[in-house]
């Protein structure tokens, strides 16, 4: 299980996220909604040990050992696979060069791992990366280019897949398309994936389950028959009041 | 036509020393964000440790030069986790600002120890060179102008290759390019910049050592003069481009040795900064600007 138990993080002296807690489970989809500024990049970041303070809290990895106060990259050499927003591959790198960072991580974890054999297993996931080994990455076309950041990802056999925004830029068809992996992903290699994310379509296609957040703090934890109440979405994402009462009346606040 | 040939092998000699020079400030400037000045000191502090474990200690050759190298690297890491890495602010437009000048100052600090204990004079290289010149009909060559040219073409080989195919080098690119990505994929920045400072620092003593036997003199401040040229050579290069960093220095040097030789020695400094300002007219951005950085202000 991995667990985000109290978390608050700041940039300066205000905290951008507070009192954070969930968890998600080996094969399961949270995806973290709500408007911009929210704070789910901050979330996310905070996890990945990139905001420079966190004020109280704790990150459980899928394997027991806390990863809060860590640095970003020890955090990610034990599993923990980040794609930031807007892609966050590496424009000068080639393709091939992109996934073997991906393969250093996992030689890291697993030793005996081959590392070919791995590169050529997600090329059969992603056939149009194979033709294009060694153009710099940043040639990609943008849905290339997210699909890419996934591979590397996945490449090397995450116990947990941090999201930012994989919708960003990408045509609806190809949001889809995202979807569809991601939950492949979940199903077949029992990642726990953390999806920060605005598109509702994506969201509701593969999502098991979703927290919204609404300036840095939970105020909503939905199951996917939630997810599909148009009005219920509608309220937390426009913040009418009564949607807040609500909300808070189901904290218990 | 002899004449000639003469002064495009030694220009072509200096010449690639500075690229070595030149090549050590691409690097940190890529991977660390920093103009790192004290970074020329190590052209003078390698050949110095080689005096001194020569003629004090009296040690040979083979355990003296691996030695004056990896002190080098010693005194570099030392003057960029005190003079640097405490002054860079990551993400600030003139964040770069603050340690260029502290580094600037880590150099001058440097010079003054050493022209304190060595005296501001020159001294003489302390392994015997050999002097006695190679002749091809009516061409004279200098061993040791040769034996320089090869040291560069095979540091420059090594050098191509640890960034362009070694996992060091695509961690050294992936920092370059976005630190945060790289640590989210397991690198340290801290230790690729490390690592870059260490391979810069090699290149610069190798090219150092090389002068200073090729010249036959070893001075305090021959860091300062000789890195400044290597400057030059970065700008002219491109800045941020390795290939670049080796023709600029190459033509650097061709350029000298003929303004030299046909010219006078005196027009040496004004030939590499008279040669900056050409090519900066033609092209601002250096000859093998990236084109992601063409873009001026």
């Amino acid at each position: 299980m991995f667990l985000v138990q109290n978390l608050s993080s700041s940039y300066g002296p205000a905290p951008v996220i507070q009192e954070i807690n969930f968890e998600v489970a080996p094969g399961e989809i949270c995806v973290v909604m709500g408007p911009n500024g929210a704070g789910k990049s901050t979330l996310l970041k905070t996890i990945m040990g990139i905001v420079p303070h966190v004020l109280s809290g704790n990150v459980i990895g899928v394997e027991g050992s806390s990863l809060c106060q860590m640095q970003t990259h020890a955090i990610s050499s034990l599993g923990i696979a980040y794609v930031p927003e807007g892609r966050g591959i590496l424009n000068s790198l080639t393709v091939l060069e992109n996934l073997q960072l991906g393969a250093a991580l996992l030689k890291k974890r697993y030793p005996k791992e081959n590392v070919a054999s791995n590169i050529s297993r997600v090329f059969d996931g992603f056939p149009m990366l194979r033709d294009r080994t060694q153009e710099p990455a940043g040639l990609l076309s943008g849905g290339q280019q997210q699909m890419l950041a996934i591979a590397r990802a996945l490449i090397s056999k995450p116990s947990v897949l941090l999201l930012d925004e994989p919708s960003l830029g990408l045509a609806p068809m190809i949001r889809l398309e995202v979807a569809d992996l991601l939950r492949k992903v979940a199903d077949t290699d029992r990642v726990a994936v953390l999806l920060a994310e605005q598109d509702i379509g994506l969201a509701k296609r593969c999502a098991d389950k979703a927290l919204v957040l609404r300036r840095g703090s939970i105020v909503a934890k939905l199951n996917p028959t939630e997810l599909n109440d148009q009005n219920r979405m509608r309220e937390l994402y426009l913040g009418s009041s009564p949607s807040n009462d609500f909300a808070n009346d189901k904290l218990g606040r | 036509m002899e004449f000639f040939i003469q002064l495009l092998v030694g220009g072509l000699s200096i010449g690639g020393t500075y690229a070595l020079v030149a090549l050590g400030f691409v690097l940190i400037f890529g991977v660390a964000n920093v103009l790192n000045i004290a970074h020329a000191q190590s052209i003078m502090l390698a050949p110095f440790f080689l005096f001194i474990l020569i003629e004090q200690a009296k040690l040979p050759l083979s355990l003296a030069a691996p030695l004056a190298l990896f002190m080098s690297v010693l005194i570099a890491m030392f003057v960029y986790y005190a003079a640097i890495r405490p002054f860079l602010i990551i993400g600030k437009r003139s964040g770069y600002l603050a340690p260029f000048i502290t580094s600037f100052g880590a150099s001058l600090f440097i010079e003054n120890i050493f022209a304190t204990i060595f005296g501001s004079s020159s001294h003489p290289f302390p392994l015997e060179i050999q002097r006695e010149v190679w002749r091809l009909g009516n061409i004279i060559f200098v061993p040791m102008q040769i034996y320089s040219m090869v040291c560069v073409f095979i540091a420059t080989v090594f050098l191509a290759w640890v960034v362009n195919r070694s996992a060091i080098g695509r961690s050294m690119r992936a920092v370059a390019e976005n630190p945060i990505v790289a640590a989210s994929q397991g690198i340290s920045a801290r230790i690729t910049i490390m690592l870059t400072i260490s391979i810069a620092t090699l290149l610069a003593a190798i090219s150092g050592i090389l002068f200073s036997a090729a010249n036959n003199e070893l001075s305090a401040f021959m860091g300062m003069e000789y890195g400044l040229k290597g400057l030059v050579v970065m700008i002219i290069g491109g800045v941020n481009s390795l290939p670049g960093a080796v023709v600029a220095g190459l033509m650097l040097g061709v350029t000298e040795s003929f303004a030299v030789g046909y010219l006078s020695s005196s027009y040496s400094m004004v030939i590499s900064f008279g040669l900056l300002f050409v090519i900066l007219l033609f092209r601002p951005n250096g000859l093998f600007a990236s084109a992601s950085r063409e873009a001026r202000p």
